[in-house]
């Protein structure tokens, strides 16, 4: 009788303890496939930098068992590119966010003469 | 198959045993990703540091490797405090080397709080000794 209630307490707890584990992978994955995207971006130049840029957070993404829940945001100003990934989280428990999101900034290369530096 | 009266309560007493074990391990997880996704952070910090002091002149490398290592700090959010930078150029003045140093925080995790120590990141840059005006940086 005890047990009926007191298991699925303590099951709830372990389901806790994953769920916690799962979303910081995929957190470490965003931030991984967020940093890559943002240096292929910030090393090229032209106009299919975006799509590069998407496409290598895709394929970190892709090469680490994670999932992308949007399209990854690029974008570039003068001096620095950004990059936010977001990636599906497993969901193990019904309330908890099935996303997360990271993002990279990355100075960009070009070049700078000897006395602004 | 009714439990005896001296079975009744063992239950219980049973959890009592084991639900602190469960919570610490739902700490320990919590704890082992926080400390994961820092020190990526933290590593990361490193190269942004290195990475901007290698393009500036020397004069100005401290300052500036300081600047981005807390600027890609506080863009990652939460991770750490007491951060210390420090840079320093290798005597050939070809290689920059930005090495953070912080402490985890770890609010929230109740008796795991005070295990954790420090995190370290260090990250090396190579320094363009030519740049376009011919001038030699040093």
């Amino acid at each position: 009788m005890e047990t009926v209630l007191v298991l699925p307490a303590l099951l709830l707890v372990l389901l806790v303890g994953l769920q916690i584990a799962v979303r910081h992978h995929a957190a470490n994955v965003a931030t991984g496939a967020a940093a890559r995207a943002a240096a292929v971006s910030a090393a090229s130049a032209g106009d299919d930098v975006a799509s590069s840029a998407r496409r290598a957070a895709e394929d970190f993404v892709t090469n680490a068992g994670g999932r992308l829940s949007s399209v990854p945001e690029v974008s570039r100003g003068v001096e620095t590119t950004s990059v936010a990934v977001t990636v599906q989280v497993p969901r193990l428990l019904p309330w908890v966010s099935d996303r997360v999101t990271r993002t990279a900034v990355e100075p960009i290369e070009r070049f700078i003469p000897e006395i602004e530096r | 198959m009714r439990p005896t009266t001296v079975d009744r309560g063992s239950a219980t007493s049973e959890m009592v045993l084991v639900v602190p074990v469960a919570v610490l391990l739902v700490l320990f997880v919590a704890l082992g990703g926080r400390a994961g996704e820092s020190s990526t952070a933290v590593r990361h910090a490193a190269d942004q540091g290195a990475r901007a002091a290698s393009m500036v002149s020397f004069d100005r490398m401290p300052e500036t490797a300081e600047r981005a290592v807390r600027d890609d700090l506080a863009r990652s959010g939460h991770v750490c405090s007491d951060t210390s930078v420090a840079v320093t150029v290798d005597p050939s003045g070809r290689l920059v080397t930005v090495s953070v140093e912080c402490t985890l925080d770890t609010g929230g995790l109740g008796p795991l709080g005070s295990t954790m120590g420090v995190l370290r990141g260090v990250s090396s840059e190579t320094i363009d000794r030519y740049r376009a005006d011919g001038v030699d940086p040093r």
